[in-house]
């Protein structure tokens, strides 16, 4: 008797776990997900981040609105502390900030949001850059995303788009119709799309620059590759008197995609984009060439052959900052390492005896016109706004002070570049009259940028980094990798 | 009387002690149920829930988390067969797999006999043995990258200092050696396992059996294949079959050293799964994939029972 209820209980619970497999497969297929804006604090998984209180509570209240109104006389989004609770969550007054780049010191940032804005409540989420691209998913997905994300330009910004709030018509209500002259160019046309902007450039970043350790050239009284020749040449020179000529982290695609961008926009300006929205083919000649200068790098010892298995962060970048290699291929980002504070962090972290002085140069003149590399990139971090918050106006609070004077001068003071035009680096911490000079003119560098770092289809990031690497082991010949590439891009339905 | 009053009560006190021993046998059934519940719960919650979203998720065309999902019937499964890239998973996992069983297996079984040995210190052999079982992939994958460095690294540096300079190389970086360099990590931190497991099972043979095969003048090679071996065919089957699921799983230590490159030659569907489902937003594929895997898991586990039952 008992065995036979023991049967019955068992056939339950596989009945049980029968439905449970068909709901499972079956559930979410209306195709939509419910999302619950009800909740835009960062869940309950509070690691990592920082959150700045607010001075006081009472009266903090904003408004969940619509986007403004292109009519007049309508509250200026942005406005805090002045209209009712909409949803009487608790919650106004409150918003969350995901990103995987602060913009500079977490702490400080945050500090100087809340000292200009006392009634709204920052709460910042920042994990790093894999983590971050995972816990954004999921949140996003479930509708317990943030109410400011921050997104890169390209690809991350074309998948996100549905749940990012436009922001133009908040831009023409804060700084006028013509709002988008405000904005350096290379940062504010990738985020464009017509007249929607589904994010605003916070504050921009070029790759392109060569990067060399001074005190190494000086020593052998070495000067900087002008040329793709000049680079060969000064490297062998420097392998002749055993030191690593040039670090290149090629375990990662970004960073060859980098070096990839630049052979190919100094061979060909633009082609590379053109070949991105499908116009000429990836077997172009132009294409093929650079990626057959790109097989010489390895070829002839400028890159050593242990970097298909080192990382640009940290392996790359710690033996360049160590003072053990030459040359690296980094962008704007590193600028702080001019800087007497940047100096002293680097002794500090790799037990530095001297001073070193680490310069960037514009990559070399492929092509032979006499020209240098011209620089590729855009935002750094965009920020956008989460179209199911219920904290609109604090929201735009928030990126509203980040593109203000003040949070653009502090952009500036961390060396990040400012993505509004009249703002650029704070020069004053420079360690010589070169970097100071170096940091002014890259102002020029970045208006005279070729074009867009992030490319707009993961699909072919994946497909370029694999024939790079093909390419540099010898798998594959230039031309092979380009048909790969070509072959990947014809999958890829631009339409979407 | 008395007879016939106790004729009467007997059925009813036969009746009522079969009630309480039923209700006892309910309570202590429902209990046992009870027992198992939070782990019934967890493993549908947890396992079996999960697989079944991922077969849902299989059929769509989504980037895992947009509003939009397309449902695209076997689209997925359609394009997994152009895919050139799970052929050269599927053969990085084999080769991977194979060379790790093999060697994890066999000096894990001569460690073991050797343990079993009149030998000192057993208990630190043991610890050492076992130690890098317990450590983080993460930490592993670091001591190796910096051991297979090609310029400078420890390997290189002691085959040239041994004269062997000729054999120097990117350990890492070069597609030709890259599978292989990945295949001797996991030998490195899984023999220990295997070598715990044997020495376990060693235990459990009864000595007689050894005594008699002295006594037959049995030496101790012909101990070891006669005896020792067969007698640990469970262990055997337990190692390959932990060894062929770990296999298919590897994803820490490649992600962490070479990433599946260079190029595509140490990629396995770990990881080509996580690159789909993460970096290309190809939630879709990615989970068409990820059921192609726990097939092969279902699949080879039942052909290797099947087969062991079966000797």
């Amino acid at each position: 008797m008992a065995t036979n209820r023991n049967k019955w209980v068992a056939q339950i619970l596989v009945i049980l776990l029968l439905l449970s497999l068909t709901l499972s497969a079956c559930g979410g297929g209306g195709g939509e997900v419910a999302v619950d804006a009800t909740t835009t604090t960062a869940g309950g998984d509070q690691t990592g981040e920082t959150a700045t209180a607010p001075a006081g509570e009472a009266g903090a209240g904003t408004q969940a609105t619509e986007p403004p109104a292109e009519s007049e006389g309508e509250v200026a989004p942005g406005v805090t502390g002045t209209a009712d609770l909409a949803t009487g969550s608790g919650k106004a007054g409150t918003v969350t900030f995901w990103t995987w780049n602060t913009g500079g010191p977490e702490d400080q940032m945050a500090a100087a949001f809340t000292k200009a804005h006392p009634d709204v409540k920052l709460v910042i989420k920042s994990p790093e850059y894999t983590d971050y691209l995972n816990q954004l998913k999921l949140a996003m997905g479930s509708g317990r995303g943030p109410d400011v994300i921050g997104l890169q330009a390209g690809g991350m910004v074309k998948e996100y788009d549905e749940f990012l709030e436009d922001l133009a018509p908040y831009a023409a209500k804060e700084w006028g119709n013509d709002w988008k002259g405000k904005f350096y160019s290379v940062g504010i046309d990738q985020l464009l799309d017509g007249d929607r902007a589904a994010a605003l450039p916070w504050f921009n970043s070029a790759a392109g620059y060569v990067w060399y350790n001074k005190n190494i050239f000086d020593q052998h009284g070495l000067k900087p590759p002008k040329t793709f020749e000049d680079l060969f040449t000064v490297s062998k020179q420097l392998k002749a008197k055993g030191v690593t000529p040039f670090v290149h982290g090629a375990k990662d695609a970004w960073v060859n995609l980098d070096m990839y961008i630049n052979l190919a926009n100094e061979i060909a300006p633009g082609k590379i984009y053109q070949a991105e929205a499908g116009k000429i083919p990836w077997t172009d000649p132009d294409l093929v060439k650079a990626m057959a200068q790109w097989k010489r790098l390895f070829d002839e010892g400028v890159i050593g052959k242990g970097a298909l298995a080192t990382a640009q962060y940290p392996d790359a970048q710690d033996k360049f900052f160590s003072g053990k290699a030459g040359m690296i291929l980094m962008g704007m980002w590193h600028d702080r390492d001019m800087t007497k504070a940047g100096l002293a962090d680097r002794k500090k972290q790799y037990k530095l005896k001297e001073d070193i002085i680490w310069m960037p140069v514009p990559f070399p003149d492929v092509n032979g016109d006499g020209k240098p590399g011209r620089l590729f990139g855009g935002p750094d971090v965009a920020l956008g706004m989460n179209a199911e918050s219920e904290n609109k106006d604090a929201a735009w609070t928030f990126i509203s002070w980040a593109l203000s004077d003040e949070g653009q001068k502090f952009e500036g003071s961390v060396l990040n570049f400012p993505a509004l035009k009249g703002y650029g680096l704070d020069t004053s911490d420079a360690i010589t009259p070169e970097q100071k000079t170096n940091l002014q003119n890259q102002v020029k560098d970045l208006e005279n940028a070729v074009g867009k770092r992030e490319l707009l289809y993961p699909e072919l990031d994946t497909a370029l980094g694999d024939a790079l690497q093909n390419v540099a082991t010898g798998e594959q010949t230039p031309q092979q990798a380009m048909e790969a590439v070509q072959s990947e891009s014809e999958n890829i339905d631009r339409e979407d | 009387m008395q007879r016939t009053s106790m004729g009467a009560d007997t059925p009813s006190v036969l009746a009522g002690a079969k009630r309480a021993r039923r209700t006892r046998s309910i309570n202590r059934s429902w209990t046992n149920y009870l027992y198992i519940l939070p782990l019934f719960v967890f493993i549908l919650g947890f396992v079996y829930f999960a697989i079944g979203y991922t077969i849902y998720v299989s059929f769509l065309d989504w980037n895992g988390f947009s509003r939009r999902r397309e449902f695209i019937g076997l689209e997925n499964f359609a394009e997994m067969l152009d895919d050139r890239i799970i052929l050269r998973a599927l053969k990085n996992t084999a080769l991977f797999g194979i060379l790790a069983i093999v060697m994890q297996m066999l000096l894990g079984f001569l460690l073991a006999v050797l343990l079993k040995t009149r030998i000192r210190f057993k208990t630190v052999y043991k610890t050492i043995f076992f130690l890098p079982v317990v450590l983080a992939p993460a930490v592993i994958s670091y001591i190796f990258r910096h051991i297979y460095q090609a310029e400078g690294g420890p390997l290189n540096t002691l085959l040239e200092s041994i004269g062997l300079g000729a054999l120097q190389q990117a350990w890492l970086a070069d597609p030709s050696f890259a599978l292989y360099a990945l295949t001797l990590i996991n030998i490195w931190q899984w023999t220990g396992f295997s070598f715990l497991l044997y020495f376990a099972a060693l235990t459990l043979i009864d000595e007689h059996l050894y005594e008699a095969a002295r006594i037959d003048g049995a030496n101790f090679m012909q101990v070891l294949r006669y005896i020792t071996f067969p007698l640990l065919k469970s262990t055997h089957l337990t190692l390959v079959i932990l060894g062929f699921i770990g296999a298919l799983k590897t994803f820490d230590i490649v992600y962490l050293t070479t990433g599946g490159g260079p190029g595509r030659s140490t990629e396995f569907m770990s990881t080509y799964i996580f690159k789909e489902a993460i970096l290309e937003y190809n939630a879709g594929y990615a989970a068409a994939l990820a059921l192609f895997v726990v097939m092969l898991c279902v699949t080879s586990t039942a052909i290797q029972l099947y087969l062991y039952r079966n000797q």
